[in-house]
């Protein structure tokens, strides 16, 4: 773990904090520099001082010395001076003499502070006054050494010297003793040059005595500054004053010229940068463009706008590239709607910006009815021109704003937030008319296209909700597909009852476990009466799968079945449980069996060959081929061929749910077909009074007009059994006439 | 070893003697003999040691004494350059400093000074000399005074003149009642002595002479104020030695009519036009000229 200064040492810094640091080494320098100059002049300045108290305490010595040199002198010129001579010899008025004429004749030097004669035992002679300036009394003339006296708080220096009469010095008539005020005539003299005359003090106590050659040591004293170190030391610190200023100055100024010239543009070149990575993708409009002073940031501001501009470039052709990509990620390059990406993109986003949110949203997911028909029939570019065609139609049905989604194959939606299910009802409705008024013959297409939706909505919807809605829609969009259903249908929770087998686990391994083993296939055998003998002719073979937990219906069987494309797999199975049937003499001899066959089914050859096996039973058993109208929309051609054959060999085909689909009399002319069989919802149409029943009627009558025979399902009541009578129906088949069973073994 | 001489302790009592009594003589003697030709020193009866200055002439010609000015030495110029005209002539010549009291005295003494001298020592020291100069074998000595000296040489020759002293030249005879006249000398001497009547011997500062402030004993002072105008004229008519006066023309220490009263007395003056009371610059060798006249008796 890095120490929090290190790191901090480590972090970039600006650059005005280098130009700080620079001029702090600077002064940091200059001051060390200055340290040792000063300590180089102190210690220069304190040899000069002791230079200095050495002179001074010579200059001392050489006073004392001059002061002895004085006293001398005074003396020889007492000496031959003749008044001095006349004390010694008349002292009758010496103190005139002395008070008058010694010190103001003009022999004596007038830095004397007294003067006195002694006689030739060391005696004073008589005086009347002394004063302060009083000389000692008696002197011994063995011992006349001069010295310092400390009295009265001032400090003398005495001398002392014999007088003699003659110049031979042969003739010794006393004594002069001359006394000096030290401080005084130092203060006197005016002559020093190391010493600081205020400052001589005498460390002497009262009365006492110090000899002459002790003084100079006694003194207490300061020297004078020396101009020549003042001078030195005030050059010095005026020189370092300046050349501080100076630097000051020049610091100042390269602070000022290094941020003018480095730091603001380094500063604006910086906040460039920073801005073009806060672009997220989106470049500055411009850059910094002045000329700058110094050559590498100029340099570089070229190089950064160079830089900026290629990325300008870069940036527009991957804003083309980007916006290409996004519409080929997110547009269906078909029909030129959005895709599953782009849906997902935008269902999510709705989710997120609805998270924490509830709110009433719809999901509208369209869904093209027999499309494969339709695209294995008239091939696949029909097939894409009526995908086209559906994406145009509906796209045109949706408001302004409403997004169309071709989530994959024929399987379009949009979603509409804030919407009721009133108003998402009437956009399906629109959508359907939409696509119902399309002119799909264009395309070659002689059927008509539909479309089924299935409506999930939520007037309250939370998050988790939302995430359901898909699954839902898609739930409603098959329950819309279911026959008899009005081609739109909206969710609702009992629907998703039903319809969950669609993708449940355990009906989908019924059917693989079922079409792996024919023999886990129960069959339950429905009689279908015939009208003319009131006998059951035959029975429609209805297949049941037996799960762990009871009968799997055919409402839970064939939404697998057809969702995965295992028609004429699961076709071939129950082929082979009813031939087993067949075998077995389970099936009433001279009855006849109903077999159901996919769409796919009819056109396969293994289902093909696998009911040309039941040939030998033709002869035996009333095998009848139920097909439906949508089955034969599909590879008619070939569907018509292979009926055709099957027709030859003696089965009766029978056309099943007839009404519940296109019921296009023109495809039933053109099959095969024996038998027409009428759908629930026609059948019961009838036991209604009403348009549609009469235009059942006379559907019937004219279909049995045409030369086939017509099969009524869903006969529940005997009164429905006498109406089919009437109108000519010559076989009926419902729960009135017998319920499916399984025949017992 | 050498063999020990006993010697008796009277004789030797008398040699000692014998000793002292000759050993003022032969100092003075010798003293005498040692200043030959330059600085002379004698003691003086009154135990201070007095200088002159000597110079040997030739035989036969008088010996000069030369007395100086008031409180001056023998080295004054006037005197000094008399002394040295005189000694070139071959004259034997002493000039003595006066002691004035203090002994081995060699420079003015100023008026400020204390003057404990008297009139009286210096005529004895005038006196001293004169004999000094006949123990050297002089029967024939001219005095030579300048200014304040001429009357204390008149003083000595008003007592008791040696007979030896054959003349006497007063160069710039002073008048002592120039300054100060008679009636101010005589209060200030009558206050002088009333004070010596009382002992009063505290110092008197007074004005004397040329001398704004002369200090000295009331009797000291009071000795020079005995000198007058009319004792100077009375001294000179009563000396027993012809006198000359060589005077200045232009001498300003005297009083107009004073050579004029000399002359009215009777004294030989001779006056030198021009020459002041010193007799400086040319005037020397005039003044020169004329003592050297005045000795040759020309």
């Amino acid at each position: 773990m890095l120490n929090p200064v290190l790191r901090m040492a480590r972090s970039p810094r600006p650059i005005a904090h280098y130009a700080l640091l620079l001029f702090c080494v600077l002064v940091t320098a200059l001051g060390v520099l200055a340290a040792f100059v000063f300590h180089d002049v102190a210690r220069l300045k304190e040899q000069i001082a002791q230079s200095d108290e050495r002179l001074a305490r010579q200059e001392l010595s050489e006073m004392i010395e001059q002061l002895n040199r004085e006293a001398e002198d005074a003396a020889e010129s007492l000496m031959r001076w003749d008044e001095a001579r006349q004390q010694l010899e008349t002292p009758t008025y010496y103190a005139y003499w002395r008070n008058t004429r010694a010190l103001a004749a003009g022999v004596l030097p007038d830095t004397l502070d007294a003067v006195d004669l002694y006689d030739s035992a060391g005696r004073k002679l008589p005086a009347a006054s002394e004063g302060e300036a009083v000389m000692p009394g008696q002197i011994d003339p063995q011992n006349i050494r001069p010295f310092l006296g400390h009295e009265y708080g001032h400090d003398h220096l005495y001398f002392f010297y014999p007088f003699y009469q003659d110049a031979a010095r042969t003739h010794l008539i006393g004594y002069a003793g001359f006394k000096f005020d030290l401080l005084r005539h130092i203060a006197q003299l005016r002559k020093f040059r190391y010493l600081d005359l205020q400052s001589v003090r005498v460390g002497a106590r009262e009365g006492e005595r110090i000899p002459l050659q002790e003084v100079v040591p006694s003194l207490q004293f300061r020297t004078v500054p020396n101009p020549e170190t003042r001078a030195l030391s005030g050059l010095v610190a005026r020189s370092f004053y300046d050349i501080g200023a100076v630097i000051a100055v020049i610091s100042l100024i390269g602070y000022l010229s290094l941020l003018s010239v480095v730091t603001k543009p380094l500063r604006r070149l910086s906040d460039h940068i920073e801005a073009m990575g806060r672009g997220h993708g989106e470049l500055l409009g411009e850059s910094y463009r002045g000329v700058l002073a110094v050559a590498e940031l100029e340099k570089v501001r070229q190089s950064l706008n160079d830089y900026q501009q290629q990325l300008d470039d870069m940036h527009v052709s991957l804003e083309d590239k980007n916006q290409e990509l996004w519409t080929l990620a997110h547009r269906d390059p078909l029909t030129g709607i959005f895709n599953r990406r782009a849906f997902d993109d935008d269902w999510n986003a709705g989710r997120r910006a609805q998270h924490g949110t509830r709110a009433e949203v719809a999901f509208l997911l369209f869904d093209c009815d027999h499309f494969k028909a339709i695209n294995d029939t008239y091939g696949h570019q029909a097939g894409d021109q009526v995908l086209q065609g559906l994406a145009q139609s509906l796209h045109s049905a949706l408001r302004t704003g409403d997004r169309l989604y071709r989530l994959g194959g024929d399987e379009f939606a949009t979603v509409l937030f804030a919407t009721d299910i009133e108003h998402a009802r009437q956009v399906a409705e629109r959508c359907v008319e939409h696509v119902l008024r399309h002119d799909f013959s264009v395309y070659g297409v002689k059927e008509p296209v539909r479309i089924s939706v299935g409506i999930a909505h939520l007037d309250d919807a939370d998050d988790e909700a939302l995430k359901l809605l898909h699954r839902q829609a898609d739930l409603a969009m098959y329950y819309a597909k279911r026959p008899g259903q009005g081609k739109i249908a909206v969710y609702t929770p009992d629907m998703g009852a039903g319809q969950e087998a669609l993708v449940s686990n355990a009906e989908t391994s019924a059917v693989y476990e079922a079409m792996a083993d024919p023999g886990r296939l129960e069959m339950h055998y429905q009689p279908v009466l015939s009208l003319q003998t009131s006998r059951i002719e035959y029975y429609e073979a209805l297949v049941r799968i037996r799960g762990e937990h009871g009968l799997i219906m055919p409402g839970s069987i064939f939404p697998v079945v057809e969702l995965r494309g295992l028609e004429s797999e699961f076709d071939l199975a129950v082929l082979e449980r009813v031939r087993r049937d067949l075998e077995a003499g389970r099936i009433p001899a001279g009855a006849g069996v109903s077999l159901n066959v996919s769409g796919p089914g009819i056109v396969n050859a293994r289902v093909n060959d696998k009911l040309m096996e039941y040939a030998p039973q033709l002869s035996v058993y009333k095998l009848v081929l139920e097909v439906t109208e949508t089955s034969l929309i599909t590879q008619i051609a070939q569907a018509s061929a292979n009926l055709n054959r099957l027709r030859k060999e003696g089965f009766t085909i029978a056309l099943d749910d007839f009404g519940s689909g296109y019921s296009s009399l023109r495809y039933l002319a053109s099959m095969p077909v024996d038998l027409v069989k009428f759908d629930i919802s026609m059948v019961r149409s009838l036991e209604e009074s009403g348009r549609q029943a009469v235009f059942v009627e006379d559907l019937a009558r004219m279909i049995k007009d045409a030369g086939y025979r017509l099969v009524a399902e869903g006969i529940e009541s005997e009164a429905l059994l006498q109406r089919v009578t009437v109108l000519g129906f010559s076989h009926a088949q419902g729960f009135h006439i017998g319920r499916p069973a399984a025949l017992p073994d | 070893m050498s063999p020990k001489i006993a010697i008796p302790t009277a004789t030797v009592n008398r040699i000692l003697a014998l000793l002292l009594l000759v050993l003022p003589w032969t100092m003075v003697s010798f003293t005498a003999q040692a200043g030959h030709g330059g600085v002379i020193e004698a003691r003086l009866p009154s135990g201070k040691m007095a200088t002159a200055e000597f110079h040997a002439g030739r035989r036969g010609q008088p010996a000069v004494l030369i007395l100086h000015g008031f409180l001056q030495t023998h080295t004054f110029p006037t005197v000094d350059s008399t002394k040295d005209a005189l000694s070139t002539a071959g004259y034997t010549v002493v000039a003595p400093t006066l002691s004035l009291g203090i002994s081995r005295r060699n420079r003015s003494l100023p008026c400020e000074a204390l003057h404990l001298h008297t009139l009286d020592e210096d005529v004895a020291e005038v006196a001293f000399w004169v004999k000094w100069l006949m123990r050297k074998g002089h029967a024939r000595i001219v005095l030579i005074g300048h200014s304040f000296g001429n009357l204390q040489l008149l003083a000595y020759m008003s007592r008791t003149p040696s007979p030896t002293v054959k003349k006497l030249l007063m160069i710039s005879l002073t008048d002592v009642e120039l300054k100060q006249d008679a009636q101010q000398r005589a209060q200030l001497a009558n206050a002088l002595k009333a004070r010596v009547a009382r002992n009063d011997q505290t110092l008197a500062e007074v004005e004397f002479g040329h001398c704004r402030k002369y200090v000295g004993p009331p009797a000291a002072l009071l000795s020079y104020l005995n000198l007058s105008r009319q004792s100077i004229l009375a001294d000179l008519a009563g000396a027993p030695a012809p006198a000359l006066a060589i005077m200045g023309g232009k001498d300003d220490r005297m009083g107009p009519d004073w050579v004029a009263t000399l002359k009215a007395r009777g004294i030989d003056v001779r006056v030198i036009p021009g020459a002041t009371h010193f007799f400086d610059n040319q005037y020397e060798f005039d003044l020169q000229e004329a003592v050297l006249e005045a000795m040759a008796g020309r």
